[in-house]
């Protein structure tokens, strides 16, 4: 309990960290939001000023962070430069998609990723080649380029799925956002079976499954109390890892397949210099992060009593 | 003795870390004489493994002279030449603007390599830095480094490229730095589980006794048996390092138009792919496929099943 | 046998399969011919419940119509909101929300509104909003995107009676009610604007106006909904479909394939890169139709670019029908003025003739190198053209023009900076500092060559992105725009033009035509370039198949 407060205490520190990092970075980079709201027609320098002062521009950067940061526990994050929409309903809308995205994408990793590990793991032979095999091309296959392959072949030529958008409802959603989905998880599948194809060939080869089977145990048992289980702890930490990271490499995809998600949101929202929003996603960023990162901790005193959450060395 | 708390991933990544290094150790320690060395490592291979050690050379081969010996100038073209198919004269075919695909390929091999080898030189010597400071102050220097890796840990890459990148600008420098700098927290985390092993042991001791100061220890002989460590970790991310470029390359972070980059090239040939010219983003996602996957087979067949199945970075 | 090689040939495969199935194309397409653009499409025979439309620009940032400044609102708000005076699909300016004007002495003008006009709520359209809102263009709290030298040029606004408001300005100006027809003269209701504050045009408020159409609901980042409004104050122009959804898409592969597979209906501004598999596809038709779009590169008066000698030289030399032909898919032609041809509601024989005194469009190689010998410019300097990376096609033009720039000596250096922040070059000088030119797919906001040359080489003007100015154009625009006669005025602004195109402060590329894809089942659409402040979505409507 001490360190579950421990690691949210930790986690709030890194977020505020993170964020002073952001603004600064914001701040430092070249060019005035207000230059970037419209695209290819001028507005006149009053109207720019205007806008600098309604959204205190000019005020120095200690300033506006602190207004920011005191507005963030009254719950208000602030206004998009570019719609003057409150963030937070902004974002609200956003996220849904991007969360399904990222769950679908996990799902798909576990299952996938340690099924197939586990069936290289365990089998051997072709279908342990096959794996090994497709998992370094799926390594080397960039997600952005897998979702245009997957988009050609399967969208636009063969026409089993939908070309564009997140859908609705939840059968409707499903549909739309297998082909994103397979293209975000598909380097983390490969990594995640290889990983696990290894632990489990060690473990197999470790003195307590060699005692199991000595001892006459049956083979399935001894394959999942034993190997896989034992196994399963530099999975978790990688699959952990992975699933963290899901979140930020939606965008490419989001852009792809034209989700309304969260990612697509926010290279513009950076290069626009909008402020608020950039702030807000890469909080929501970080507290993914921490939060599967502390997920992942807590379920290894599930899976290995061995391994006390104390201090070691 | 410094107490420290970790977490289990830690441990984990420590424990996976530490076998590799046997292994590896193992690997290359084998006869003193140089040719049975290079017969052993041909022996490991295999001819798929040769093969793949064809591919990369000849990849390397493109990026180092490639540029002098281009058919057309990979950055010229007139749209009056646009999407021609293969022929005698270009081998390739042209892309929209007219410009010789097989010429931009080989170009493309430049930054291609050249950014990834930025980006594993900088995480290398950045990462090594922090965590063997770290490791040998031990106590609160290792603890106020830590959380500085934290806070640089909670960024997913990509914010931090987009970051980087609006600061400075895009550029091939710029997006490599930026993504070294997503690299080094996993990177030091590793070298620092491996370094801690090594600071404790007696011979260190001794050296410290002697009143030997503590740069020389480090580098004399801690290092020497950690970077067997930080090789493998280069060569991983490497491939990584490829892949995550091409990404930001294709987004527009990275290297940009007229250059010739084959994530570059995905992108640029998205439109041609829609009007059935696939050849400009077909061929230079190959490109990258092959090179990655050629790299990853022989990594993973130099370093040992243990080096294959380390989790990411 | 080598994996790898089985693993690329597959893919290699897999991604022939999908190219051939989009179809090819590598036959460039024949030459436009500007009298083969429409105006009109053919009128549809019934009434549809629902349409499915793309704003290929992307989503609105406001629908606030003082904000509607660029493609992606305008291309909504022109259904929602009305103005003072209404262009017409054949360009011509029309009253609408006033129903007459009178000239009180050449600075004043007085408007009498129509009547019977209510806003959405259904209450009636009084001199009050019309005031309140043409005021909003001048209150810097409100910051309207459509501030300019012609807003700051108006000296007051009253009501003057219960159903008249009168203007004055400051300086004569008779193309001012043509800016009416733009949101400069869009009439919104007073009390809703005052009731919702901030949010006033988000999702969350919206607006409140008297358009065909009214805003059912807004899903952020995916659609707008739009829903007729069945009081609309003109009647024979009520909307012909109950509910059209705009989305927001801006890939261009999606877009192909959602217009291809008839997911969406149909949209303006097609993608180059789709032209050739919608031109064949089965399931609609693509129409080209009178624009008053260009695509020009803006000198920013430094540089190697920065000498007139120069520009003139290198635009002789580059093959722009060439560009016309290939990166525009034939559905342009290249460009002999800066006012796209065309562009003209009063004046056509002037206009018309002047065209031919103008320079040629074709590659004269020899006449360039002639012209540039009277550069003063360091010509080794590169010259640095950017563009928004997101829009590959600039990329090709500006890589056309290198190779033209070769041949006289010149070496030109594209330079990308990402689409969101391309805008500051329209805005910031300090963005525009250090690169001789950058891109533009302009448009003429209505046909008078009068108002859109004022804006590009009078000082001041809201497009002079150089600080261009040379007394006699200066000169012959202000009298242009004192002279009341049409055709007196247009022969001052020809001689103004040919002064500018003598100069080029703008290279002009081509001129582009609209580029409208519908699907057999909706027609109705007006084909020409109106759609940003005429209300197309009302004239659509079912064609029966």
């Amino acid at each position: 309990m001490r360190f579950l407060i421990r690691r949210l205490l930790a986690l709030g520190g890194v977020l505020i960290a993170s964020s002073m990092i952001v603004f600064g970075a914001l701040y430092l980079a070249p060019g005035s939001p207000e230059q970037f709201l419209v695209q290819g027609r001028t507005v006149s320098p009053e109207v720019l000023e205007a806008i600098r002062a309604q959204y205190s521009l000019d005020d120095p950067l200690p300033v506006r962070y602190w207004n920011w940061l005191s507005g963030l526990f009254t719950g208000d994050m602030g206004r998009s430069l570019l719609t003057q929409q409150d963030v937070g309903a902004l974002l609200a809308s956003r996220i849904p998609t991007t969360l399904s995205l990222a769950v679908y994408a996990a799902v798909l990793i576990i299952i996938g990723g340690i099924g197939l590990g586990i069936l290289a793991g365990t089998r051997g032979g072709v279908a342990e080649r096959i794996v090994i095999f497709a998992s370094n091309l799926g390594i080397a296959v960039p997600t952005f380029f897998a979702a245009l392959v997957l988009m050609s072949v399967f969208s636009v030529g063969l026409g089993w799925f939908p070309v564009f958008g997140a859908g609705e409802g939840a059968v409707d959603r499903v549909w739309h956002l297998t082909l994103p989905a397979l293209a975000l998880s598909l380097p983390s599948i490969a990594v995640i079976a290889r990983i696990t194809r290894t632990a489990i060939v060690e473990e197999s080869e470790s003195e307590h499954v060699l005692i199991a089977v000595a001892r006459g145990l049956p083979k399935r048992i001894i394959l999942w109390r034993h190997t896989v289980r034992n196994s399963l702890l530099p999975v978790t930490t990688a699959v952990g890892m992975h699933i963290a990271g899901l979140v930020a490499g939606a965008f490419v995809v989001e852009y792809a397949f034209t989700l309304d998600g969260i990612g697509a949101l926010l290279v513009n929202s950076v290069q626009r210099k909008d402020f608020a929003v950039v702030q807000a996603i890469a909080l929501i960023m970080v507290i993914a992060f921490g939060v599967v990162n502390l997920l992942v901790d807590l379920l290894y005193t599930v899976i290995d009593p061995r391994v006390r959450l104390k201090k070691g060395q | 003795m410094a107490v420290k708390e970790t977490t289990a991933s830690e441990t984990a990544a420590s424990e996976t870390a530490a076998s590799e290094t046997a292994v590896l150790a193992d690997a290359l320690a084998a006869p003193a004489s140089p040719t049975s060395r290079l017969a052993g490592a041909r022996r490991r291979l295999g001819w798929i493994g040769m093969a793949c050690v064809g591919v990369v050379a000849a990849v390397v081969l493109a990026a180092v002279v490639g540029q002098f010996l281009v058919p057309y100038d990979p950055t010229v073209g007139s749209v009056t030449q646009r999407h021609l198919g293969s022929s005698a004269e270009h081998l390739l075919g042209t892309d929209q603007a007219g410009r010789d695909i097989f010429s931009r390929l080989i170009a493309g091999a430049r930054t291609s390599l050249l950014g990834p080898l930025i980006v594993v030189g900088a995480t290398a010597v950045a990462g090594s830095a922090l965590a063997l400071t770290a490791v040998w102050f031990g106590g609160k220097v290792d603890a106020f480094l830590g959380r500085v890796l934290d806070v640089l840990f909670a960024f997913p890459s990509l914010l931090l490229a987009i970051l980087g990148v609006a600061i400075f600008g895009p550029g091939l420098v710029t997006a490599s730095i930026a993504l070294a700098v997503a690299y080094i927290p996993y990177s030091a985390r590793v070298i620092r589980s491996v370094a801690l092993r090594e600071r404790h042991l007696p011979y260190v001791k001794a050296a410290e006794l002697q009143g030997i100061n503590g740069f020389t220890i480090t580098v004399r002989h801690i290092l020497p048996n950690v970077w067997t460590q930080i090789l493998t970790g280069s060569t991983i991310n490497f491939g990584y390092a490829i892949v995550d470029l091409a990404a930001l390359s294709f987004l527009g972070l990275g290297i940009q138009p007229p250059e010739a980059d084959w994530g570059l090239m995905i992108s640029n040939g998205q439109e041609s792919l829609q009007q059935g010219f696939p050849e400009q983003s077909l061929y230079a996602g190959l490109c990258i496929v092959v090179t990655v996957a050629a790299m990853a087979y022989i990594g993973e067949r130099l370093g040992g099943r243990a080096a294959a199945g380390r989790s990411k970075r | 046998m080598n994996k790898k090689l089985i693993s690329a040939g597959a893919a290699g495969v897999l991604l022939l399969l999908a190219g051939c199935s989009n179809g090819g194309n590598a036959k460039a397409p024949e030459a436009l011919d500007s009298k083969d653009l429409l105006v009109t499409t053919p009128a549809p025979t019934g009434t549809l419940d629902r349409i499915v439309w793309n704003n290929n620009f992307g989503e609105p940032p406001s629908i606030d119509p003082i904000k509607a400044a660029d493609y992606p609102a305008s291309g909504v708000v022109s259904n929602l909101c009305e103005s003072l005076f209404q262009i017409q699909p054949d360009f011509s300016i029309k009253p609408h929300l006033a129903k007459s004007v009178k000239n009180a002495g050449n600075t004043t003008y007085v408007y009498e509104l129509q009547d019977g006009v209510t806003f959405w709520d259904g209450k009636p359209m009084t001199a009050d909003d019309v005031v309140f809102s043409l005021k909003r263009q001048l209150d810097p709290k409100e910051i309207s995107y459509w501030a300019s030298s012609v807003t700051a040029n108006i000296a007051s606004v009253e009501k003057t009676g219960p159903n008249e408001v009168t203007v004055k300005l400051k300086t004569p100006d008779a193309t001012f009610n043509n800016n009416l027809a733009t949101p400069v003269g869009a009439v919104v209701e007073k009390a809703q604007r005052e009731k919702a504050g901030v949010d006033y045009g988000n999702p969350g408020s919206g607006v409140m106006c008297t358009g065909p159409y009214s805003v059912a609901s807004w899903k952020q980042g995916v659609s707008i909904t739009l829903e007729r409004y069945d009081g609309y104050w003109k009647t024979d122009k009520k909307a012909k479909t109950k509910q059209v959804e705009i989305q927001f898409i801006t890939d261009p592969a999606s877009i192909t394939n959602a217009l291809a597979t008839g997911a969406v209906d149909g949209s303006y501004d097609v993608p180059l890169s789709a032209v050739g598999q919608l031109s064949k596809s089965g399931s609609g038709q693509l129409f080209r139709g009178k624009s008053m779009q260009n695509m020009a590169i803006i000198s920013t008066g430094t540089g190697t670019l920065g000498d007139p000698a120069v520009r003139k030289a290198l635009t002789l030399a580059t093959d722009r029908e060439a560009i016309a032909r290939t990166v525009y898919e034939g559905t342009s032609t290249a460009a002999q003025s800066l006012v796209p041809a065309g562009g003209w509601a009063y004046g056509a024989e002037v206009f018309e003739a002047a065209r031919k005194q103008l320079p040629a469009v074709t590659p004269n190689l020899e006449e360039a190198k002639r012209v540039i010998k009277d550069a003063k410019v360091d010509l080794s300097k590169p010259i640095k053209i950017v563009y928004p990376i997101d829009r590959t096609f600039y990329a090709d033009i500006i890589s056309e023009f290198a190779n033209a720039g070769a041949k006289l000596g010149l070496k030109i250096e594209p330079s990308g900076v990402p689409g969101a922040q391309f805008g500051a070059f329209f805005s910031d000088p300090k963005a525009r500092a250090g690169a001789d030119a950058f891109v533009t797919t302009n448009y003429m906001n209505v046909a008078d060559p009068l108002i859109h040359l004022a804006a590009i080489a009078g000082p001041g003007g809201m497009q002079n992105y150089s600080g261009f100015s040379d007394p006699k154009i200066t000169g012959l625009l202000d009298k242009a725009r004192a002279t009341t006669d049409d055709t007196e005025r247009a022969k001052l602004t020809v001689e103004a033009e040919a002064l500018i195109m003598d100069k080029e402060p703008w290279l002009p590329v081509v001129d582009s035509s609209t580029r409208l894809y519908m699907n057999k089942r909706v027609t109705g659409a007006p084909a020409s370039f109106v759609y940003l402040y005429y209300p197309w979505a009302a004239d659509l409507g079912g064609s029966g198949k």
